[in-house]
């Protein structure tokens, strides 16, 4: 007879009171394995539309760029950087852009825009740009030619053939101007990007503000965003750190950082308040199966079972009911949550509205990560252990003469 | 004969409230190898406090308990706990079997903490089962079993370690008469067959009847030891 055979018998002896406390375990990481899985699932959804789309996981400009967006600060955009960047295992895509702001003139109409000097190609791996495209034409590196955002051409009502002007300050103090044939309307989900985008290929941008192979900014996608501080150290360890900067998505766009973050703070307080509760019921099931079995611990240290070996005893009919919870816990969780990763739920009306005037697609998708449900299951362990501490002090204070007489 | 037990000037005193109780009050006595002995006395006389202590669930104020040349009233808990495992069998009122164990489980159960094989456990357990009559009921758990069912189960499990001596407390007071002289006469036989040394504390005149030598304890004091 096995202790891991006897503990499971002990766990039957009161089946009900094994149920509730198994039942417990078992709604916690269901509960907790679903909502995390929506709120990663979501975080993920954000960082994808809204990085993936424009901003990218990191972003290497001249030093003091962000601080100061003017075109003076630009940086060499050369073979050996493009080589060394593409050479770093977590690169997916780079894009080059020259980004400046300038006036936009059509007719009476006068906008500010964000003129964006663009690599084409690298620029539809990198955010697919192509699929915004609504009217006209996409970029080629060899046509003279801009793209506007639907909100912008509707404003200075204009559209696909005609010309716009614009109007803005080049490189060292030299004025910049141009008159650009509009060869195509890309429409952003985000209104914001949407009344102000202006796309050309980059060595016309570059004509436009009187640079040589110069850029403002390059945006690096990677394959993993968690890695993103070794991409930023390897980049900065291998060109001077006083010529550039590398900035993460979280610095390029602190209030996305920060609302993830409150939010993700929240969730783990639900979960906190949730595991809590499972604690006291694992707990109130220790006590009471110890409390209840004084006299036969008693028995067992009358004829010869040591003090530990009652611990090992209890410690495995409690592993086995947190065990059971787990496990049972992501079986049901499991098929819900990939069924929800592979279709991501719909969101419609107002909410869907919303999303989409934040650039961000109404969809929500489960996060599906194995360490997530390992992490689950340890915080369950370990919570068995915490709770095991009192009973296992108890257990240890037993007098074998007191126990035959409870 | 070789003596099992020796003890010497033995007191237990309680003194935990304002009266001092003294539950053991010098005892002297000798158990040898193979007695049938029965310790008897009225309620609270110090019958069951004695054999506490003899079995190491107590500690004595004072006095010696020799047992195979070991001092028991100097062993720490966790010392008397091994030495009970290989050295005294017990025998409670109550049965106090494990309840989620099979009959044959509970008996092996003791040699299972010694580290004695599956194979040598089962064929010992199984061996004293059908001693006490219950080769039959090998797997059924003590709710399945009657009182008595469950007391021989209780001295086979006492019996499987090959124990020094057994010390059984009241173990016929929750059995009916018919029930006690079949445990009765198994114990006897059992005493004589496995040549082991029974020491029993009973109100029992069954037991005393049956019993080679009786100690009459009253007031902590043995007053009369007679061997038949």
């Amino acid at each position: 007879m096995n202790y891991l055979k006897m503990a499971w018998r002990n766990t039957l002896r009161n089946r009900a009171r094994s149920l509730i406390t198994m039942a417990s375990v078992f709604l916690a990481i269901f509960l907790a394995l679903i909502t995390r899985s929506m709120q990663i699932g979501s975080y993920d959804n954000m960082i994808n539309n809204i990085v993936g789309a424009f901003t990218g996981n990191i972003q290497v400009h001249k030093s003091g760029y962000w601080d100061e967006k003017i075109i003076d600060n630009v940086f060499s955009y050369n073979d050996r950087l493009v080589n060394y960047i593409k050479s770093i295992d977590n690169v997916s895509a780079i894009a080059p852009r020259v980004e400046t702001f300038a006036l936009a003139s059509y007719g009476n109409k006068t906008k500010g825009v964000m003129v964006n000097g663009i690599d084409p190609d690298a620029e539809d791996k990198f955010s697919k740009l192509k699929s915004k495209l609504v009217k006209g034409e996409y970029l080629n590196n060899d046509q003279e030619g801009v793209l506007l955002g639907s909100s912008l051409a509707e404003n200075l009502k204009l559209s696909v053939g005609d010309s716009i002007v614009i109007l803005g300050q080049g490189y060292h103090g030299s004025s910049a101007a141009g008159l650009y044939a509009v060869i195509g309307i890309v429409k952003f989900p985000s209104p914001d990007l949407d009344k102000r985008l202006m796309y050309m290929p980059i060595k016309y941008a570059q004509e436009y503000c009187s640079l040589d192979n110069q850029i403002t900014t390059l945006a690096l996608k990677l394959e993993d965003d968690k890695n993103n501080h070794q991409v930023k150290e390897q980049i900065l360890s291998r060109f001077n750190n006083s010529d550039i900067e590398v900035m993460d998505w979280r610095e390029l766009t602190p209030e996305l950082a920060q609302q993830i973050e409150a939010d993700n703070g929240q969730g783990i307080i639900m979960l906190a308040i949730l595991y809590l509760i499972v604690a006291f019921g694992i707990f109130g099931t220790l006590i009471m199966m110890i409390n209840e079995r004084v006299r036969e611990f008693g028995v067992m240290l009358a004829i010869g079972m040591r003090h530990y070996k009652i611990v090992t005893l209890v410690f495995f009919e409690t592993l086995i009911i947190g065990f059971v919870g787990v496990v049972v816990g992501v079986l049901f969780s499991l098929p819900i949550i990939a069924y929800f990763h592979n279709n991501p739920y719909q969101y419609t009306g107002e909410m869907a509205k919303i999303m989409e005037q934040y650039g961000m697609e109404p969809v929500m998708p489960f996060a599906f990560e194995s360490g997530f449900f390992l992490s689950q299951a340890i915080t369950v362990f370990i919570i068995i252990v915490i709770m095991l501490i009192i009973p296992v002090i108890s257990i240890a204070r037993l007098k074998t003469i007191k126990a035959l007489r409870a | 004969m070789e003596s099992v037990i020796k003890v010497k000037d033995l007191y237990k005193i309680y003194d935990e409230t304002s009266v001092e109780v003294r539950a053991i009050n010098g005892v002297d006595i000798e158990i040898n190898e193979g007695e049938f002995t029965a310790v008897v006395g009225p309620s609270g006389s110090g019958k069951t406090t004695l054999l506490n202590m003899i079995g190491g669930l107590d500690k004595p104020t004072s006095g010696n308990i020799m047992i195979g040349g070991q001092n028991l009233a100097l062993m720490s808990s966790s010392k008397l706990i091994d030495f009970r495992m290989h050295n005294i069998g017990f025998i409670f009122q109550a049965y106090n079997l494990i309840p989620v164990l099979t009959a044959i489980e509970n008996v092996e159960f003791v040699m299972h903490l010694q580290g004695i094989s599956y194979r040598e456990r089962r064929a010992r357990a199984k061996e004293l089962l059908e001693a006490v009559g219950l080769g039959d009921r090998l797997n059924s758990r003590p709710a399945k079993l009657s009182g008595g069912q469950q007391q021989r189960v209780a001295v086979a499990r006492a019996l499987a370690s090959r124990p020094r001596f057994i010390l059984a407390d009241e173990p016929t007071a929750n059995l009916d008469s018919k029930s006690t002289e079949n445990l009765l006469d198994i114990m006897y036989q059992l005493n004589i067959k496995e040549k082991a040394t029974f020491i029993f504390s009973s109100h029992d005149q069954r037991v005393v009847n049956k019993a080679r030598r009786v100690i009459n304890v009253e007031d902590g004091k043995i007053m009369s030891d007679i061997t038949k």
